[in-house]
């Protein structure tokens, strides 16, 4: 969806979008899905799921106990979501992996706090 | 004798190439399939910890998605002993039932028709005709006015006016293989074009439980994370009625253009053309509350009435003619192409893919949903036999037909209605368990109190065919990993013994009309539904016989 925007972003305004230092489109990577992400508040209330299925990942609570590597991403998965904003990792439940940063296999692919 | 080389094969998942000799009648008398890329994911997979391997094992294919995800967690689960929850089961079973609908139509419609449907005839269409002819195949066609057919034949001609063919460039238009009227040519794009909106949709379905599609994320050893959805009656039903849309489309659209298909392509269906040796295997599952969706079984040379039993210790693989290393089989060694590019296939310890070859008992398998529906319903499994029976009725064939290059379709087709009428069934499994308040999704475990060492394997049905995933842990870390998809399987190159695997011996003895433009040879490849990505893999370079884990 961000390859298919930015696409439409040069047909519409006749030019690419800002990039970051990564050179990805700013439009889509600029946000840490930390800050976008709408378990925030239980994040800053420590509200968080201890183990899966527990009463807190029942009721929707912060899962960077369980691994969540939504501080250190940048997309806009919270806010645009996925298959037509039907949800995104962290709504199903599973923290964020940052599969768009480099080195995500190495780094940030593991349910494990860093 | 004259060689043909298609490199890449379009319209599949990876990279194919296929290499067929004819003879001086233009019929093929000899194949050679080759899959192109080596990616070694099991290479990745080694020294991580165990409940990791779902995450990065889930990235060996995103058209299969989710298959391989579930099927890595799986084997964890199997070599530590966890026993899921049924709720969880039955959400992983959602997710999955859900992805053989998406992964079916798609493939069809998107990949595959149009060595059936001829683009450009469908210009010279009548609309009015097209309406009629759709109810020789469905007392209630999908989308049948005229109108609509006018306004796909308006798209059509925009996309041909503007010179740019689009989606639509380089097929073999007016090749003499195609025999579908015009009407028939339009009624299936104006289904390819609404398949696009449809699985778009049907993704939402795997979406909701599992985060996205492609690479849902939300399967974990011991269960599933998605529990808040899947106690949410608004989401749970967002799931039921994307089924419900499905259902309409899978029943009035796409079965119907199998009828269509099996009554066009008759005499092809009847020669057999497009058939292998016979051998399926089928490992079945998706247990449930009302029975079993497929039976596990082996078939030898079309024997239907002699099925033996499915024991994974008779799965061996080997790597005589495949790019790696006979005394080291983990370790690639490609040993490169003949200096005119062709691949190296003169003597019979030539290396020509960098697929592996596995074999059971020793012999060639044809595994997917004709592999499938052939085992339970010789089996007879009571819920699918009535959907092979009506669509045997309907176009008058035989269980033998679908052995063929359209049958395997007509399977592939009649799985998918099988399938989404039972998700309903499926999902009311999951309704009960919540409804007298079992909500368990995990079942807890303490990582560090696991056994150091453990090995496990997984076998499922998935939408190709089997797949099979086995790790080996030591010191808490995986060891060892190992992957056989349903394609390494379907397009396995030969072994010394010179046993053509599925795609090359369905390739044999086939005529083509143009050798310029070898149509029929994509016909054959695009109905085994190929995934390469999945097909290419490492094996145990311990024992070949990979159903012995049971170290504990």
């Amino acid at each position: 969806m961000n390859i298919v925007g930015t696409l439409l972003h040069y047909l519409m305004f006749e030019e690419l979008p800002g990039l970051d230092d990564q050179n990805r489109p700013l439009w889509a990577y600029e946000g840490r899905i930390h800050d976008n992400c709408e378990r925030r508040g239980h994040y800053e209330l420590g509200e968080f799921v201890r183990e899966w299925g527990d009463e807190g990942a029942k009721k929707g609570w912060c899962l960077f106990e369980m691994g969540c590597k939504g501080p250190y991403a940048f997309a806009n998965c919270p806010t645009m979501k996925f298959n037509d904003s039907t949800s995104w990792p962290v709504q199903a439940g599973h923290g964020c992996m940052a599969c768009v940063e480099k080195q995500f296999f190495d780094k940030y692919a593991h349910e494990r706090k860093i | 004798m004259k060689k043909i080389i298609i490199d890449p094969v379009t319209r599949v998942e990876g990279h194919l190439r296929v290499e067929v000799q004819l003879d001086e009648n233009n019929i093929i008398e000899e194949a050679y399939v080759s899959g192109q890329l080596f990616r070694g994911i099991e290479t990745i997979l080694k020294d991580r910890d165990p409940r990791d391997a779902g995450l990065l094992a889930g990235r060996i294919c995103g058209v299969c998605t989710n298959s391989h995800f579930r099927a890595a967690v799986s084997c964890v689960e199997d070599a530590y002993g966890i026993e899921i929850p049924d709720n969880a089961r039955s959400v992983r079973d959602l997710m999955s039932l859900a992805l053989f609908i998406q992964d079916h139509v798609v493939h069809f419609y998107h990949l595959h028709s149009f060595d059936y449907v001829d683009v450009t005839s469908a210009l010279q269409a009548d609309a009015e005709v097209c309406s009629k002819t759709a109810y020789k195949y469905s007392a209630d066609p999908f989308r049948n006015s005229k109108a609509h057919y006018e306004n796909v034949k308006q798209k059509l001609q925009t996309f041909v006016d503007s010179g740019r063919l689009g989606p639509f460039a380089n097929g073999y238009w007016g090749h003499a293989a195609y025999k579908l009227s015009a009407e028939e040519n339009l009624i299936l794009l104006s289904h390819y074009l609404d398949a696009l909106k449809f699985q778009s949709s049907i993704s939402k379905a795997i979406a909701i439980f599992g985060g996205k599609t492609p690479h849902p994320q939300s399967i974990v050893v011991g269960g599933i994370t998605s529990v808040a959805d899947m106690l949410n009656p608004s989401r749970l039903n967002e799931f039921i009625f994307i089924l419900k849309e499905a259902k309409e489309f899978v029943d009035r659209a796409y079965l119907p253009d199998m009828k269509l298909l099996a009554a066009a392509y008759r005499d092809e269906i009847k020669s057999g053309q497009g058939r292998g040796n016979g051998n399926f295997i089928a490992v079945g599952g998706y247990a449930f509350s009302d029975g079993r969706l497929f039976e596990s079984g082996v078939i030898s040379g079309h024997d239907f009435g002699n099925i033996r039993e499915f024991d994974p210790k008779n799965i061996t693989e080997h790597v005589e003619r495949s790019w790696y290393k006979e005394e080291d089989p983990d370790t690639p060694y490609y040993t490169d192409l003949n200096r005119d590019g062709s691949l190296k296939t003169e003597k019979d310890s030539d290396k020509y893919s960098w697929i592996k070859a596995p074999r059971y008992e020793g012999k060639t398998m044809e595994c997917g949903p004709l592999a499938r529906v052939l085992v339970s319903y010789s089996k007879n499994n009571a819920l699918l036999k009535p959907y092979v029976e009506d669509f045997l009725k309907e176009t008058d064939l035989e269980l033998i037909d679908l052995s063929s290059t359209v049958g395997r379709n007509a399977a592939r087709a009649i799985e998918t209605r099988y399938i989404t009428d039972l998700l309903f069934k499926r999902i009311s499994d999951l309704l009960q368990h919540i409804k007298y308040y079992d909500t368990e999704t995990w079942k807890s475990y303490d990582f560090s109190t696991l056994p150091q060492t453990a090995g496990g394997n997984a076998f499922f049905e998935v939408p190709r065919g089997i797949l099979s995933h086995f790790i080996e842990i030591e010191e808490q870390k995986i060891s060892h990993y190992s992957v056989i998809a349903p394609t390494t399987w379907n397009a396995t190159p030969k072994n010394r013994d010179g046993a053509r695997g599925p795609y090359e011996e369905a390739l044999i003895g086939m005529k083509l009309e143009d050798p310029e433009k070898p149509l029929e040879v994509l016909k054959v490849l695009h109905s085994f539904d190929p995934c390469l990505a999945c097909a290419v893999h490492v094996i145990d370079a311990r024992g070949r016989e990979l159903g012995r884990y049971k170290i504990r």
